[in-house]
């Protein structure tokens, strides 16, 4: 029973390494995107706009080659559950992608229009947000499922810490509203929509986490609550 | 488990002369499950297969150790009654292997040499057969023609009518679909489906889709051993045995 590289075995290596590049990518846009709004960098924010053609032609590719893998290989055990992950894992890190472009559409926008103890909660999200889908994308890279059944434990800290940024945003404008000053509210309504981009990006990378488990453990904990220690 | 099972076998070794071809398998068959037997060419899962009905007793220097049980009864018990035993554990080949007869007498052969003489009886039961074996409707305008005549997949389709014209309990499908081309093979597998509403069905197999398609159990045999058995669907998504998982995906080397 000695290792001997098969055809599916080739494809599906190809079919990760494309998955990893998507990952790498969205991983950009996602950094460009924070940096954007802690910077206010035009530059990197038009990038990530830009850039988003790219991760969308990388998610069709990524789609056809599982297609034809599933069709030509009728793959089963783990390289099934790897073909069927990666077909739900490119959806997630689409969005990801999509939510890095509304965040940096809006970064431009918001940066400065803010005073920092309103944007610090907003900061912390955003760490947090950068950390998830770092910490998934390594559990996906190593198929370490404790990484990935970390990474899900945490799920509800980013809810947190949107809670606590959307309250010190709103706090924010209410003042401002109350001492006559009204043209701030779009700026919040910018502000509010970051926020929930960044904890859909931190529960994406919970779906990645949980299909990374899907592949390393071959059991399935979509919609499972998961015990804490 | 054992109590909801047709057939079970318990620490059955098997010896072609001196060379040992099966190692302990125990091994249990639920009613009206599909069990598929799927393993390298060469590690007994047919030689296992031909042990359910007693027909490795024809090969010269052959012996059996352990107990199969079928219903309760040990099928090597020295009382046992061989002949009963085929009627009540049918089995269908690879290859389609229908008498050079008319497709009527390929199904009422069975019947007469068990008794059965009343022609409308006879009748009768070579239709339900072939209605069973979902070749009637192709078949009944020529049943006095000859069954060399059909296609393989129906030749094949009559072996099954003609192995369920005794009643069995259990069918035995040693790789029935192998030589099928694929509307014929889909077509015997949904026979099978149809068969195990009253049937236990063992079946040997090499392709991994067809066993995934129609069993609801999986046994992985190597070298004579069993090396894992499991629900189907576990099985092919996740193996609990790497060795199950290399030969599953193809790594055997």
């Amino acid at each position: 029973m000695s290792p001997k590289e098969t055809q599916l075995e080739q494809s599906i290596f190809q079919l990760r390494t494309r998955l990893l590049v998507m990952c790498a990518s969205v991983g950009i846009a996602v950094d460009e995107a924070c940096d954007s709004l802690a910077s206010g960098n035009m530059g990197k924010a038009c990038a990530v706009v830009d850039g988003d053609t790219a991760i969308n032609a990388l998610e069709n590719d990524i789609d056809e080659m599982a297609l034809s893998i599933l069709v030509r290989n009728q793959p089963v055990a783990q390289d099934l559950r790897f073909v069927v992950a990666a077909l739900r894992m490119v959806i997630d890190l689409e969005r990801i992608g999509d939510e890095a472009v509304n965040i940096a559409e809006r970064a431009v926008i918001l940066h400065e229009a803010l005073p920092e103890p309103v944007m610090d909660p907003v900061f912390a999200l955003m760490e947090s947000a950068k950390k998830s889908y770092k910490h998934a994308v390594e559990a996906f890279r190593l198929l370490d499922g404790g990484k990935a059944l970390a990474l899900c434990r945490n799920d509800d800290e980013s809810t947190q810490e949107e809670v606590k940024a959307l309250h010190r945003i709103m706090d924010y404008f209410c003042l401002e509203a109350h001492s006559g000053n009204g043209d701030t509210s779009y700026t919040g309504m910018h502000g509010i929509l970051i926020c929930r981009a960044l904890n859909r990006i931190c529960r994406r990378a919970a779906n990645i986490a949980e299909h990374s488990y899907f592949i390393a453990e071959g059991v399935n904990i979509k919609h499972v609550p998961v015990m804490t220690e | 488990m054992t109590n909801n099972c047709t057939l079970v076998a318990e620490n059955v070794n098997f010896f072609y002369g001196q060379s040992q071809a099966l190692h302990g398998i125990s091994l249990s068959f639920q009613k009206n499950r599909v069990t598929a037997l799927i393993g390298p060419s060469g590690c007994g899962k047919s030689t296992f297969l031909r042990c359910c009905n007693r027909m490795n007793d024809l090969i010269p220097g052959a012996r059996v150790e352990g107990s199969i049980r079928l219903d309760g009864e040990d099928i090597y018990s020295p009382r046992a009654d061989v002949v009963a035993l085929r009627r009540r554990v049918g089995m269908v080949f690879q290859k389609p292997n229908p008498f050079p007869k008319s497709i009527f007498e390929n199904v009422a052969y069975g019947l007469r040499v068990n008794g059965m003489k009343k022609k409308s009886e006879i009748r009768d039961s070579v239709e339900e057969s072939l209605r069973r074996a979902a070749i009637f409707d192709e078949v009944k305008d020529r049943l006095q023609t000859s069954a060399l005549g059909l296609s393989g997949g129906q030749q094949q389709r009559l072996c099954i009518a003609r192995a369920l014209a005794v009643d069995p309990h259990v069918l035995l499908m040693d790789e029935p679909a192998s030589a099928l081309d694929p509307i014929a093979t889909q077509k015997i597998e949904e026979t099978i489906l149809e068969l195990k509403q009253r049937l236990t069905i063992i079946i040997v197999t090499h392709n991994m889709q067809q066993a995934a398609r129609i069993s609801d159990r999986t046994a992985f045999f190597y070298m004579g051993k069993l090396v894992e058995e499991n629900g189907t669907d576990a099985m092919f998504t996740r193996p609990e045995l790497k060795q199950t998982e290399d030969y599953i995906t193809g790594r055997f080397g």
